[in-house]
């Protein structure tokens, strides 16, 4: 699968620490930069490239996207079948999907710790859900209020 | 404000430009159809003519190697003929013809990470699956060993969760103890 995400992820809470982050490894802080950064810290779910990309150039925002998962700073994470959303690396946030409907809902990486553990107790994986979420029917579909 | 998420989940919907054009955008909707048993080729193939469709070579070469392979398998390799033990097909024919079957409830598909789907009979997915993010191996295990684990993510989020189209992702405990078929410097 793609290597960038197996970088370790920089603990950088906020655009400013991820923009240091980005200095102190030789890189240039260039306003394409810093805007991305402060865009992806400012959503409260990971963005599409073309969300991203609010004044054109959609392969830049691809190519920094790119520099930045490779430093650890941000991640990918696939939701449905269309392109790869990124997020802020050290934002522990996880993902469930419902086949049924398509909604998806986000988690703090706490509320599936005991997922993990049923998990790694059955079989010895360590898995996350941050990358390819979680798949199922959610409770509205199960109860049959979403057609 | 790293972890500042709410206590509560937040639910989204895919925007349209976070959407593939031209499709519903669920997940896939054929793998909610009744799954049709067919323990051999030859019943495959009336149940292909019972849903009044044709069997053409193409459709019976699909089916064919999907016996044959015996574990998930891209509509690549059955195109090439599963490496080269059985004989070529028509790529764009192979993926027509898995939509139709997988369409009619004889065939199904799981995701495997970044990589194609993987297409397999459907009386076949009694299994579920795991994928390793490192070296990519997707392990197939019996639902009942995930029992524990489905019955976590009910009481965490509600979800009904299973793993026969969506692997679930993560590290094997070879990888992440370092073994042969681990890549890449980082721990999991």
């Amino acid at each position: 699968m793609t290597v960038p995400h197996l970088t370790p992820a920089v603990e950088a809470p906020s655009a400013a620490a991820a923009a240091s982050t980005l200095r102190s490894r030789g890189l240039r802080l260039s306003s394409a930069r810093r805007l991305l950064l402060q865009a992806l810290f400012a959503a409260d779910r990971p963005l599409s490239a073309e969300e991203l990309a609010v004044e054109g150039d959609l392969a830049s925002v691809y190519r920094n996207l790119e520099t930045l998962e490779a430093l650890g700073l941000v991640r990918h994470v696939h939701l449905g079948h269309g392109p790869g959303l990124y997020q802020p690396a050290c934002v522990k946030r996880e993902f469930v999907v419902c086949e049924r409907c398509g909604t998806f809902e986000a988690h703090a990486a706490a509320v599936l710790d005991g997922v993990r553990a049923a998990v790694r107790s059955a079989l010895g994986y360590e898995v996350r859900f941050s990358h390819f979420p979680l798949t199922g029917v959610c409770p509205s579909c199960l109860h049959g209020h979403h057609a | 404000m790293a972890e500042a998420l709410p206590a509560a989940a937040v639910s989204f919907r895919l925007i349209a430009s976070q959407r593939r054009p031209g499709l519903n955008n669920r997940v896939t909707v054929t793998h909610l159809r009744p799954t049709l048993a067919a323990p051999d080729v030859e019943t495959a193939l009336q149940a292909v003519r019972a849903h009044g469709l044709r069997v053409t070579a193409a459709r019976r070469q699909v089916i064919e190697a999907l016996f044959a392979a015996g574990r998930p398998v891209s509509a690549v390799e059955i195109a090439q003929g599963l490496d080269g033990g059985r004989s070529p097909v028509d790529r764009a024919s192979v993926y027509a013809n898995l939509e139709t079957l997988e369409g009619i409830g004889l065939v199904r598909h799981v995701h495997g990470g970044h990589g194609p789907g993987l297409y397999t009979l459907a009386d076949r997915i009694e299994r579920e699956y795991l994928q390793c993010e490192r070296c990519g191996v997707l392990r197939g295990v019996e639902p009942s060993v995930l029992a524990e684990a489905r019955t976590a993510i009910r009481r965490a989020t509600g979800y009904d969760a299973h793993f026969s189209h969506f692997p679930i992702v993560g590290c094997c405990p070879e990888c992440a103890r370092g073994g042969p078929a681990a890549h890449g410097p980082t721990a999991c």
